[in-house]
């Protein structure tokens, strides 16, 4: 048993067309393309990935990602998927629901404002995933969230979606 | 990301122009009905010729115009405040398709005729008329000499990078409010005389999703059982004799 890793880059997330987080290419030396999550107002991108060769067990969704101007507080993170089994599940795929989220608290390390910070969520409400599935995962910033005490904007860079093949 | 303009001045500029048929597409949304002309982009030559694209003098009904010799307007939706639309645009000698929508569903058609005077200026957020504003954003704009098919320019307004290069003349994603052209051809605009800001942007990607290969580790194969060496027996060695 060995473990998969998809990742998903911010610059083929998909959108609905309202509450989605802003696309910034920004960087001195490096190009630094990342999404803006605001601190007010959940935001949501999606990925579609293929659940190749998973067996069973919770996702591992590691989020990358950090401040645009806080240099302290937390980001409540919320993740959730809806797995769709091709050829046999007969529910309408354009209304097809999510599962309810989980989410990850991730505070900020201070020194530097900017610094990547990579939190580690667990996906356990997994819509009945199995392996093959077309998944779609949705990754949002908890911004009602109490615990979501960070100022700003917190920048996704990357997210990595991990399991446990057969 | 986009970039937003609110005043005349703020009027990004270009001497490159295309030459004969051309296909222009990007993201548009008013920040403020301003009753009145709201240039988008075009392209001019002083205040006698001009193909633009902008809204009419009601503020909001996007319409381009056509004139420079002869031409008619080419009117598209009457656009709300504060919502994104895709707008693509195609000149091809005296016909003008306009292609244009929200961000859902499927493109509009709607068609016109402009003229052909020689123009020299090329514009963003703004016309050589100085009393028309842009109070809006403006994003993801791509501009190739050569004429798209419906279906090219429902995917080019899909994303904000270019599925196709050819013929490209320029390209200015404004993720930042910069004037750099990312065609590769070196089309920078010029700024206007006073700052443009970076606002938010319109629901796209920035490009396709990529390609994601996954390896999965097989099992590895022990081989057969490894041989064991012979058991090594000690025995006693009589010592050598003089």
């Amino acid at each position: 048993m060995a473990t998969v890793y998809q990742q998903l880059d911010p610059g083929s997330a998909q959108f609905l067309t309202t509450a989605f987080p802003q696309l910034k290419n920004l960087g001195t030396n490096i190009p630094v393309l990342g999404l803006y999550y605001d601190p007010a107002v959940e935001e949501a991108a999606f990925w579609l990935v293929r659940a190749v060769n998973y067996s069973s067990g919770n996702l591992a969704v590691d989020i990358d990602w950090y401040a645009d101007t806080a240099s302290s507080g937390d980001v409540v993170w919320a993740v959730r998927v809806a797995a769709v089994t091709p050829d046999t599940d007969t529910q309408d795929v354009e209304t097809k629901a999510l599962a309810t989220a989980n989410t990850v608290t991730d505070t900020h390390l201070g020194t530097v404002g900017q610094r990547l910070h990579r939190a580690v969520l667990t996906v356990t409400n997994l819509d009945d995933l199995a392996a093959q599935d077309d998944v779609w995962v949705r990754v949002a910033r908890d911004a009602a969230n109490a615990a979501d005490t960070m100022a700003g904007d917190a920048i996704l860079t990357l997210a990595t979606v991990s399991y446990s093949d057969v | 990301m986009a970039v937003r303009f609110d005043a005349a001045t703020d009027a990004y500029t270009s001497s490159v122009v295309p030459s004969g048929a051309f296909t222009c597409t990007c993201w548009v949304q008013l920040v403020s009905d301003l009753n009145y002309y709201s240039p988008v982009w075009g392209v001019f030559n002083g205040t006698g010729v001009y193909r633009y694209l902008g809204t009419n003098s009601d503020g909001t009904t996007l319409t381009f115009f056509g004139q420079g010799g002869s031409g008619s307007n080419v009117t598209g939706p009457n656009m709300v405040v504060g919502t994104w639309y895709r707008v693509g645009l195609v000149v091809n000698g005296t016909n003008v398709t306009m292609y244009h929508g929200t961000a859902a569903g499927t493109l509009t058609t709607a068609t016109g005729t402009a003229g052909t005077a020689a123009v020299n200026e090329f514009r963003i957020g703004g016309s050589t008329f100085t009393d028309e504003v842009l109070n809006g954003r403006v994003a993801a704009m791509k501009l190739w000499q050569a004429v798209l098919t419906p279906d090219e320019i429902a995917a080019e307004l899909a994303q904000y990078q270019p599925l196709r290069t050819a013929n490209l003349l320029r390209y200015h994603p404004f993720l930042n409010a910069e004037t750099v052209d990312y065609s590769g051809n070196g089309n920078n605009l010029t700024v206007g005389s006073t700052a443009t800001v970076t606002e938010d942007g319109p629901p796209i990607p920035w490009g396709p999703a990529r390609p994601r290969m996954i390896w999965i580790p097989g099992v590895v194969d022990p081989g057969p059982p490894a041989v064991e060496d012979p058991p090594m027996y000690l025995r006693r060695v009589a010592p050598a004799r003089r």
